[in-house]
């Protein structure tokens, strides 16, 4: 099976992560579970690539993030801020862009009805 | 738990030690934890949760470019890197190596310290020769001292380091060496202060050879407590102060100089103190009250902590 190239998705990272924060604020282990289960299992995000990214994110000021202990555990959550939606919808219109334009050069299996 | 948190520690070991990454540490750490908890609340086994948990956390490679370490990291790498890990089996044995070689050490001055006591208790002939004797095995004491420490001489050379279990080791050894060590330096200074003492109440030989047993077992217990615990500061000062495995040798309590000068000064601060005592005890013969010598010492010592030194 092929496995996603982590050079190729790590553009979309900061997409992903910040389509999950949209509704409401999360954590580090919840937005992985919700990357592999969305992904159906196809993407696990990294523990580090996850922090770089948090990290990235809040210095840009599309997050900000606070420390919840309430429920017993020590969690660092994280909230998109105005920038950060601004930010997520100008990805999204890049991203049909890219997908336009990259989609014109690939080869399908479907389209052409043979088998490599 | 335990393993995740041995696995993060071996990761960082060479990283910079900066507020950046001692934050992404802490961060990364709490992240693992949380995930390990909620798997096991899923009911998965604890050693797949500890597989999981370590196989996707990724690597520190993609922290650098982020936390703006790249360069440090690399500089760091470049030495740090070829830093061969001591097996904690080793480390046992330089501990008991160097140990029976501050004994041998000490016990040598002693001999040196003593030598001339014999030609004032027997007749000339003998006396001399038993001076001879003495000073023979003194020599002697100071060539295997050193043949015990010299297999281990690649550790001064920056090549090598220890993990977090061996550091913890070495703290606890050294907490539990600390009792017999204060009681060894307070013997050593006890002696050295009333050394002059039976000479007051023997005014005979018996007094003047009895000031030099007890200068040299005062010395013997004093070069003994501090060649016995250096070694412990030795090896876990010997991770690069400027990486996250220099961190380890934190909370032991050690005394740290930033100032060079400073530093070089006070690692043989005692030695000296006892050698400046020493000298004037034995050219003024006042032993009455040069042992005021180590009292000031001894303040002298707590001050110039104080000005010029930070706790680890």
């Amino acid at each position: 099976m092929t496995e996603i190239s982590s050079d190729v998705i790590r553009g979309y990272n900061d997409t992903i992560i910040l389509f999950l924060l949209k509704d409401e604020p999360s954590y580090g282990y919840e937005i992985q579970k919700q990357i592999r289960s969305l992904s159906k299992e196809k993407y696990i995000i990294k523990e580090t690539t996850l922090y770089s990214a948090f990290t990235r994110l809040e210095k840009s000021g599309y997050v900000t993030s606070y420390v919840d202990d309430s429920s017993g555990k020590k969690r660092t959550y994280y909230k998109i801020t105005d920038e950060g939606k601004a930010y997520y919808d100008s990805k999204c219109e890049e991203w049909q862009l890219t997908k336009e334009v990259v989609e014109n050069f690939i080869y399908s299996k479907e389209q052409t009805g043979e088998s490599l | 738990m335990e393993t995740i948190k041995k696995y993060m520690e071996s990761l960082f070991i060479n990283m910079p030690n900066t507020p950046e990454v001692c934050k992404a540490k802490e961060h990364l750490m709490e992240m693992a934890e949380d995930k390990y908890q909620s798997l096991k609340e899923e009911g998965i086994s604890d050693n797949e949760a500890v597989a999981r948990v370590i196989s996707e956390f990724g690597n520190l490679d993609e922290l650098k470019e982020e936390l703006g370490i790249a360069e440090e990291v690399i500089k760091n790498e470049t030495v740090a890197s070829k830093r061969e890990i001591i097996p904690l089996s080793d480390v046992k044995e330089i501990i008991s190596d160097f140990s029976m070689a501050a004994l041998i050490r000490s016990l040598g001055i002693l001999m040196f310290i003593c030598c001339v006591t014999p030609t004032m208790i027997v007749n000339s002939r003998l006396g001399g020769t038993l001076m001879f004797v003495m000073i023979g095995l003194g020599i002697v004491a100071m060539v295997v001292q050193a043949s015990f420490t010299s297999r281990w001489k690649h550790l001064s050379l920056g090549k090598c380091a220890i993990d977090m279990d061996t550091a913890e080791y070495v703290k606890e050894e050294r907490r539990r060496k600390a009792v017999k060590n204060t009681a060894c330096k307070c013997m050593g200074i006890f002696l050295l202060v009333t050394c002059f003492v039976p000479s007051m109440y023997f005014r005979s030989r018996v007094g003047g050879v009895s000031i030099f047993f007890m200068v040299g077992l005062g010395v013997f217990l004093l070069v003994y407590a501090a060649g016995a615990s250096n070694i412990y500061t030795r090896i876990l000062g010997i991770n690069p102060q400027n990486t996250m495995g220099g961190t380890y040798s934190k909370g032991s309590g050690r005394v740290i100089y930033d100032n060079p000068n400073v530093a070089a000064v006070m690692s043989v601060y005692w030695t000296l103190a006892v050698c400046v005592y020493l000298s004037i005890s034995f050219l003024t013969f006042a032993w009455h009250i040069t042992w005021i010598i180590l009292v000031i010492a001894s303040l002298v010592q707590k001050v110039i902590q104080e000005v010029y030194g930070r706790r680890e």
